[in-house]
């Protein structure tokens, strides 16, 4: 602050006393003021008054702040971080409509590959288990040797512009963790989006699944963190005046498009979908994550992530629910490729097993998978690996049994009413999707199941919702929902009159593969 | 080394998802604003709560942040509205709870007595751990537009035009009230019998909890 040549008086000096007792003054001011203090008393004892209290107050010395709530803070920081950028490219409610096209135009393309070229697809996609597996499987204790390669990974995958959540800084983590949350990412990969399409990677994808873990295990110290999500927390986070006025806080805060609660892990990433070969066949890298979306998902990596699913169902479940219309078509145009299909689904089965037992030596994490020599290393291994699997690895899927945990079903549950707030029926449709896949025996399953029959009519999903009724009966044969299934939601059938030639509605179990050709058929 | 990275920069860092510069941050500030909250709220459990919510919402809001003001400025912004939310909530508590922490004679020494004075003389510490409970006391008996001007300028080395953007008054009369602060805490401690020694330099002040 500056003093005026003219207001040299107390009155106006003294205004000035505060600032000069504290040291805001410039220089000027200051030398003018003390000029001014000689030769006031008045003054003087005033300023003399300020610096005894704050004498005396300088006694209250500070605290320590506790350490409680440092750790969840930096996990939530961490996962707050990964969902903003993951969050970037598209707002999440064009990115949740976006999801479910592109996968179905993706997987259309690819199961049209496979008809054209069934033989090409398969030397295409053979190195993809290994790598799933070795995602899936990667041990704690590797790391330490694989920072290196995790670093080279890193510039790797930042020359190609790719996110992979499973890409984990996997130090940080629980032991049991890094199974865990691996699968959690190849759980999203299933859905095939275009990368021309869909936008940029984020840089830091990994910290979201640390905070998420730490934080599935109870992290949170305040359970406000559990309460609301950061669309709802960040629902608050405008209203500090300074934010507002700031226009911080609530803009893209509020948006009705961020129902993700910090429990989840941010929406698939973009770059992090598998780009199917089909649509990427330009790609000079080998993308091991395309084969298991091609393959529909369910297949191979699905076997081995959850090991609690019958074998026979879960694969064609898996697929269809990813592409019915393109795999029916499939299957209907060659029906001969569904008994090939089948084979080559059990071979990479053992591939995918195999390559676990050595996953973790070869690789650090699937972003090697960008880089080609590791890739063309990782395929030998991965067979010798399976010559040894027979004897050595009883039951690797039985290591998984601790299966993904990382979300639970009621938080799943919790995001999918959530979703239906917000009216956005496909999220709503993803959720419970994520959740019968991964609890199927949960007591709500069927419920759900069944509820997502009906979302899927209503939303006029014919095929999905074929499917999805399809897979309610097989799954949960004995459960009231299933029972009631054909004649509940025949009626709104109309439209879907391929669901009728099912014979489900007889309530058999159906063998998908024959049914698919069928359904297509009509 | 890190501590010369500007706090604005590293928020910055932040919201373009780097973590470490949050961590560094909170280390930086944590025990500031916790200081701050504590002295505000009168209530150390409250203190605690709020400063763990002050800093989740520095979380939440980092993705609109944007380096206008300085990072303290609006972290104890954010600070003291909570607190003030909190305190208006439910403000017959708070009036127990500032009454139960700082109005008798026991609570007060349970909210300084764990609190060594870490670099000062022997003596000095013990005398400042004597003065503790008065001048908590003076500081709770403050209204609370008078003390949280006391405090950020006092304690947190805020100067007033920032105190002016936490608060939302104008400069004016931030200074008015400290001056109100300043008369309120001197009568008080002269009450107490407590006379601001000047043949010491009050310097413990301004930098006390800056950390």
């Amino acid at each position: 602050m500056v003093v005026k040549p003219e207001s040299d008086s107390c009155a106006n000096l003294d205004a000035l006393l505060l600032d000069y007792a504290y040291g805001e003054l410039e220089d000027a001011s200051r030398r003018k003021l003390e000029d001014h203090l000689t030769g006031c008393p008045r003054c003087r004892t005033a300023l003399m008054q300020v610096a005894e209290v704050r004498h005396a107050m300088a006694a209250l010395t500070p605290e320590p702040a506790p350490e409680a709530g440092m750790e969840s803070l930096l996990s939530y920081a961490a996962q707050a971080a990964a969902h903003r950028t993951a969050q970037k490219p598209a707002t999440s409610a064009l990115w949740r409509w976006l999801v479910p096209s592109l996968s179905a135009a993706g997987v259309a393309a690819v199961a049209l590959t496979l008809v054209l070229k069934p033989g090409a697809m398969r030397e295409q996609f053979a190195p993809a288990p290994a790598v799933v597996a070795r995602v899936s499987s990667e041990p704690a204790r590797a790391n330490e040797n694989e920072k290196d390669v995790y670093k080279k990974a890193e510039e790797k995958k930042a020359e190609m512009g790719a996110r992979n959540p499973a890409d984990l800084p996997v130090d940080r983590l629980e032991p049991k963790a890094p199974a865990d949350e691996p699968k959690e990412a190849v759980m999203k990969a299933p859905m095939p989006v275009a990368p021309a399409v869909q936008a940029p990677p984020s840089p830091k994808p990994a910290p979201a699944k640390v905070a998420f873990a730490e934080e599935a295990k109870g992290g949170f110290g305040k359970n406000q963190m559990h309460a609301a999500g950061p669309g709802a927390l960040e629902g608050q986070a405008g209203d500090d005046r300074l934010a507002d006025k700031d226009g911080a806080g609530r803009g893209e805060a509020q948006k009705p498009s961020a129902p993700a609660r910090p429990s989840e892990p941010p929406p698939p990433p973009p770059a992090a979908a598998p780009v199917p070969m089909g649509l990427s066949a330009a790609s000079p890298q080998p993308q091991p994550q395309p084969d298991t979306a091609s393959k529909g998902g369910g297949t191979a990596t699905g076997s081995s992530k959850y090991p609690e699913y019958p074998r026979t169902q879960q694969g064609p479940l898996g697929k269809f629910d990813q592409a019915p219309a393109a795999e029916a078509e499939a299957a209907t145009r060659d029906p001969s490729k569904a008994s090939d299909k089948q084979a080559r689904k059990e071979k990479m089965v053992a591939t995918d097993f195999s390559s676990m037992s050595n996953a973790g030596k070869v690789f650090p994490s699937p972003t090697a998978a960008s880089n080609a020599d590791l890739d063309e290393n990782d395929r030998a291994s991965a067979r010798d690996a399976k010559k040894k699997m027979a004897k050595t690895e009883p039951a690797p899927a039985q290591a998984k049994e601790e299966a993904p945990r990382a979300q639970s079903a009621e938080e799943l549950l919790a995001l999918a009413e959530q979703q239906r707030t917000t009216g956005d029926l496909n999220a709503v449709e993803a959720t419970w999707k994520r959740f019968l896949d991964r609890f199927p025996n949960h007591p709500k399953a069927p419920a759900i199941a069944k509820a997502r029959v009906d979302l899927l009519v209503e939303m006029k999903r014919v095929q999905d919702a074929t499917l999805a009724r399809r897979e309610l009966m097989e799954k949960w044969p004995n459960s009231p929902e299933a029972k009631a299934a054909p004649g509940a939601s025949g009626p709104r059938n109309g439209v879907a009159s391929p669901a009728r030639a099912a014979p489900m509605e007889k309530h058999r179990a159906v063998d998908l593969e024959q049914v698919a050709p069928a359904a297509a058929a009509h | 080394m890190v501590e010369s990275v500007a706090d604005e920069t590293l928020m910055l860092a932040y919201k373009s998802g780097d973590v470490r510069s949050f961590e560094q941050l909170v280390r930086r500030h944590r025990g500031a604003v916790y200081n701050f909250l504590l002295r505000l709220s009168g209530n150390r459990q409250r203190a605690e709560d709020l400063l763990q919510e002050t800093w989740l919402k520095v979380v939440r809001s980092a993705g609109t942040y944007e380096a206008r003001a300085r990072f303290t400025t609006w972290v104890y912004t954010i600070a003291r509205n909570l607190c003030m939310d909190a305190m208006r909530k439910d403000s017959y508590r708070k009036a127990d709870s500032l009454d139960a922490t700082q109005g008798d004679g026991e609570d007060e020494r349970a909210l300084g007595e764990k609190v060594p004075s870490p670099d000062a003389l022997p003596d000095r510490a013990a005398h400042a751990q004597a003065l503790r409970p008065v001048l908590e006391k003076a500081l709770g008996k403050l209204p609370m537009e008078q003390r949280e001007v006391f405090l950020l300028r006092e304690y947190h080395g805020v100067q007033f035009k920032e105190i002016a953007q936490v608060t939302g008054v104008p400069e004016n009369t931030v200074k008015s009230r400290m001056r109100y602060a300043l008369e309120a805490l001197r009568k008080q401690l002269a009450a107490a019998g407590i006379e601001g020694d000047m043949a010491e330099e009050p310097k413990g002040a301004a930098s006390g909890l800056a950390g």
